[in-house]
Formats: structure tokens, C-alpha cells, sequence
């Protein structure tokens, strides 16, 4: 199942900042954590999660320092804040909550293939 | 001469429009990002310049990037594309504190549709005054108007005035044009009366629309147009990215 950009835009900033949660990371290696756990998650672009981390640290969720890498180029690095975790933690909250009301209100439908459709009287035959 | 590697993140920072000082880091940091991608898909097998251009190809459209790159609500935004949103917003469309563009939104709108609590444009819709070849709001002065206080070639509104005036209430001083009101002046409701004061400015407005209002309007136009027309010579630089679009 694709997911639209729109759904993706809204949430890209709880990704990263769940992937930060397991480590300091810089970008070239978090677009490749992503793509491991959700292959697609980044179909619009790897560049797009800069605008995101740069927000990120502006809200100081996150927060950067530069260092060699083992390439031996000057690379940024980024590491959630406590900032960051209390708000990672809420958003974890708010999601298990909307799943928690999205599954009861749409139940079995909600998966692809399981919709059976029904008449007032009962099971559609 | 350039890699492609470095026109490509030209363009970003052509986007981006940031500071020197920031516009080297991030070139650093995406250049950092896409030499490591390369280095992958050489290690995979991919001759270099293929990597390279799958390299960029992943990355995303600079122009994309680049404008997401910006600062969610600047003093200035200026776009060539896409929706401007900032202090003063122009763009193709513009959604700002003074905003002018195709589309306009702002509390001061300037555009081919303006919608504000102040518009000019085309069309208009102004909660407090509009000032359009068609216009909708408060106080309005137009082509056609459509407005509680409504002036213009066809009047329409509480109190309207024009070459056509259709109204609940037409001022029984106006003697101009044709006239269809509601209310006669013997029994005109107080609060309609109160509102023919803002009349005068309407009717002022008309008096001096080609000495004071109408260069000075198009002064903004012009300004604003060459603003964006500036902004656009600037991205549209020789070098057109391959896969800007």
C-alpha cells in the first residue's frame, strides 16, 4: 500500500525523530535506517528529509555537530534532545490513540482484501 | 568545471535562498550525503557516472528541495513557482501579510484574485474594502460590486451607488444613473443612514482613482511585478538543471 505524500508530510518529522531515538545518526544513514523499516517512506526524495531535521533543530527537538566521518569528510551529526523524546513520546501516544479509534471504527475494512460487503438484512450473498 | 554533483546543489541553494554562511553548510552536509550515495552504488556495481546520476536522481528535484530549504514564514518571500508564503508574499501564488501574486491571500491582497481584509485586482473580495474590476466585501469599489457599501458602474450592496445602483438603501443625494432601492427617504432604517458617511470615501475614492489611487496601484503592481521578475532571472540562470521539474 502506497502512502500519499500528504499522509508522509505530516509524520515525517515522528520518523526521524524515532529514528533518533535508537542513536546519534547523520543523514545519509537515517535515509537508509528508513528505507530498511519502510522501503518507499522516502519515494519523493532522500533530500527532503533535510528541510525536516533543519525544522527539527530549529524547534531544538534535535541537535547537530559536525565531525569527521569515517570518510574522513566533515559530516552532521544529530541527536534527539529531551525536547525531542517528550515530543516523540507524545506523538507515540497520539498514534497508538487515533490507531485505537481508526480500528474501531473501521474494523476488519480497514484491511485490504477483508471487506466483505453486507446488505441491511445481513451478509451480501 | 563543475561536477554534477555541484551544479546540482547550485540549484538547491538557488532555492533555498539562505545566508552565505548557512548555504555552505548545507551544501557541505547534501554533498556529504551524495558522495556517500555514489560510493554505495559503485560498491554495488554501478559505474560511476550512472551513480551519479541515480545518486541525484534519488535525492529529489533541487527545486523541491530548495523551497522546502526555506524559512517557514520570512520577512520576503519571492517565488517563481509554487505558493509564496512570508511577511510580504509574490509569487504565482502568495499567501502573506501583504501578498500579491496570480492568487493572493493576505490582510493587504494584491492580484489577479485577491482575497484579504484589504484587495485589489481582477477580483476581489475584501472583508473590510475591495478596490477590483469585480468586487465582493465590506467596502467596495468596482466594475461590478458586490458589498455592504457598494460603489461602481453596477452597485449591488446595503447602500450602493453607481451607474446602476441596486440597493436597500441609494443616498437620495445621488442623482446619477439608475436607481433601484428598497427604502424610500421617509423611511430609510437610522443604521442605513449611518452607513452613507462611508460613501464619501468611495465617491472620493472615484474622484481621484486616475490623479492619486490608480498610478499609485499600479506603482505597487509594477514594483511587486519586477520584484518576482528579478526572482525569476535568478533561478532561470544558464545552467537549467536536468531534472528540475
Amino acid at each position: 500500500m502506497k502512502l500519499s505524500k500528504k499522509t508522509l508530510d505530516g509524520n515525517m518529522d515522528t520518523l526521524l525523530l524515532a529514528v533518533l531515538s535508537d542513536g546519534p545518526s547523520y543523514g545519509y544513514q537515517m535515509v537508509q535506517d528508513l528505507n530498511a523499516k519502510a522501503p518507499g517512506v522516502l519515494k519523493t526524495g532522500e533530500g527532503t528529509i533535510y528541510p525536516v531535521l533543519h525544522r527539527l533543530e530549529e524547534r531544538e527537538l534535535i541537535q547537530s555537530t559536525w565531525r569527521a566521518g569515517e570518510t574522513g569528510r566533515q559530516r552532521r551529526y544529530y541527536r534527539i534532545t529531551a525536547k525531542g523524546k517528550k515530543a516523540l513520546a507524545d506523538n507515540r501516544l497520539q498514534w497508538a490513540a487515533l490507531q485505537k479509534v481508526m480500528t474501531t471504527v473501521l474494523g476488519d475494512r480497514s484491511t485490504p482484501g477483508s471487506f466483505q460487503p453486507t446488505t441491511r438484512h445481513g451478509v451480501f450473498s | 568545471m563543475k561536477s554534477l554533483i555541484d551544479r546540482y546543489l547550485d540549484r538547491v541553494l538557488i532555492y533555498a535562498n539562505k545566508p552565505d554562511s548557512e548555504a555552505e553548510a548545507l551544501r557541505q552536509e547534501l554533498k556529504d550525503h551524495l558522495l556517500q550515495k555514489v560510493d554505495d552504488l559503485i560498491t554495488d556495481g554501478v559505474p560511476r557516472e550512472e551513480a551519479t546520476l541515480e545518486a541525484l536522481r534519488q535525492h529529489g528535484s533541487p527545486k523541491m528541495i530548495g523551497y522546502k530549504l526555506r524559512d517557514p514564514f520570512p520577512w520576503i518571500d519571492v517565488r517563481s513557482h509554487g505558493t509564496a508564503r512570508g511577511v510580504i508574499a509574490i509569487g504565482p501564488r502568495a499567501v502573506g501579510i501583504f501578498a500579491c501574486g496570480g492568487v493572493a491571500i493576505g490582510v493587504v491582497a494584491f492580484g489577479g484574485a485577491a482575497v484579504g481584509l484589504f484587495s485589489a485586482g481582477g477580483l476581489a473580495v475584501g472583508l473590510l474594502a475591495a478596490w477590483a474590476g469585480l468586487g465582493l466585501g465590506g467596502i467596495v469599489n468596482a466594475g461590478l460590486a458586490v458589498g455592504i457599501v457598494a460603489t461602481g458602474g453596477l452597485a449591488i450592496g446595503l447602500v450602493a451607488l453607481g451607474g446602476l445602483a441596486i440597493g436597500a438603501w441609494v443616498p437620495s443625494f445621488w442623482s446619477g444613473g439608475e436607481v433601484h432601492r428598497y427604502y424610500t427617504p421617509e423611511n430609510v432604517p437610522p443604521f442605513l443612514k449611518s452607513l452613507e458617511p462611508l460613501l464619501n470615501g468611495c465617491t472620493y475614492f472615484d474622484r481621484h482613482v486616475f490623479t492619486f489611487f490608480l498610478p499609485m496601484y499600479l506603482l505597487v503592481i509594477f514594483s511587486l511585478g519586477y520584484v518576482r521578475y528579478r526572482e525569476m532571472r535568478r533561478v532561470s540562470v544558464e545552467d537549467d538543471w536536468l531534472i528540475d521539474g
